[in-house]
């Protein structure tokens, strides 16, 4: 009976440990609500919607350390989609981007300085879904998405900001979005 | 073992060096931290920490005996708060600082000091906080020792960064990185006491 709660309780301390050692977010220096832009493949994300602030850290039922997967594309392709899911305490969101017609300057471009900066419009999407919900989709109308890649260390990080309505027409403001993965490439 | 060794060392030497008319001490004390910015910080404050170290003194004109030199080794931290959504972010940043100055007698027990300080950063409250934050700061300052002559003294010091600790990216809202960010300037002013170890005017 005693080596039983011994081991119960041997377990909870293991348990115990690997959320406390699970912990990853590094937060932003000047608003730590949001976690810090870098470009070090972290598989991170995090934005401000409206007032909320919504990102991808450990969550207590994630023990070990997958707070959110791998990008995965194909490099020198014409098409570029990049998906994460970010959350607050009562909501969470899915963020699809897809940046279409790349052509080979785009991609040189995305290894130079801070990356190559994508205009939303017809050509390049984004898709914002709350997935409880799964009718929270936005048409953006005006915002960017700034897209760096280090094609060595197998890395595409980046920001975005945009403003758009939902399908009740209201608008939505997406600020300080920024994003660094680690990817597969095909 | 090797810390106690270390420390032994340290305070044997200061004792050694301050047999050429000096003074050794012990300082401690709190101080309120806050940050100087281009308004980058929302909701910003600033909060109490606490500082610590040894000091050493000396006499070098044997006609001037108003005037002397100083140097503090101390760990002071400093930081601030930030209250966003009603929650409280409090950032520590615990530097090794090196301090020399010049000190002058204006009467008896109460000294102006001024000079500068070389800091090193050695820890932070933050995950990361040595990576995010520059790793060295240099610093002004000026401030009083009141009962200087006294086994123990009181001092207070006012401390302005003059390099940034961050080191980041301008990002806007919507239109992302638009460059480099050098930003956020230490202030601190500290208050402490400082017990002398060793003082030629009331050796013990």
């Amino acid at each position: 009976m005693k080596k039983s709660g011994f081991k119960i309780l041997l377990n909870t301390s293991f348990m115990l440990f690997l959320l406390v050692s699970c912990e990853t977010f590094v937060p932003d220096p000047i608003d730590p609500r949001l976690p810090i832009y870098s470009e070090i493949g972290r598989n991170i994300a995090g934005a401000k919607v409206g007032n909320q602030f919504f990102k991808n850290d450990i969550r207590p039922l994630y023990l070990f350390c997958c707070a959110s997967e791998r990008q995965s594309f194909v490099e020198d392709h014409s098409e570029l989609v990049l998906e994460f899911n970010v959350w607050n305490q009562s909501q969470n969101l899915r963020c699809v981007f897809e940046l279409n017609g790349l052509t080979n300057e785009d991609w040189d471009d995305m290894e130079k300085g801070f990356g190559k900066k994508f205009v939303f419009n017809e050509t390049n999407k984004v898709t914002l879904t709350e997935l409880e919900k799964e009718d929270f989709i936005s048409v953006p109308f005006e915002g960017q998405i700034t897209v760096k890649l280090l094609k060595n260390e197998k890395i595409v990080a980046g920001t975005f900001g945009f403003k758009a309505r939902d399908s009740s027409d209201r608008e939505i403001l997406v600020t300080y979005g920024r994003f660094d993965y680690s990817y597969y490439s095909f | 073992m090797k810390e106690k060794t270390a420390f032994l060392i340290i305070i044997l030497s200061l004792l050694a060096f301050s047999q050429i008319y000096g003074q050794v001490g012990l300082m401690m004390g709190p101080n309120y931290s806050t940050v100087r910015h281009s308004g980058i910080l929302e909701n910003q404050r600033g909060k109490m920490n606490f500082h610590y170290g040894v000091n050493v003194a000396f006499y070098p004109f044997a006609n001037t005996p108003e005037l002397s030199f100083k140097t503090d080794l101390l760990v002071v931290t400093k930081g601030y708060q930030q209250n966003l959504s009603g929650e409280d972010f409090n950032l520590n940043l615990s530097f090794l600082s090196f301090a020399p100055m010049v000190r002058y007698e204006l009467s008896q027990g109460f000294h102006f000091h001024t000079g500068i300080e070389l800091n090193i950063l050695a820890g932070s409250n933050v995950n990361e906080g040595l990576q995010t934050y520059r790793n060295s700061e240099r610093a002004v300052f000026l401030g009083l020792d009141l009962f200087s002559d006294k086994y123990l003294s009181i001092f207070t010091r006012a401390s302005f960064g003059l390099s940034p600790m961050l080191d980041y990216y301008d990002i806007h809202p919507i239109d992302g990185i638009q460059g480099q960010l050098r930003d956020i300037y230490t202030t601190t002013v500290l208050i402490g006491i400082q017990l002398n170890i060793y003082n030629e005017k009331i050796r013990f």
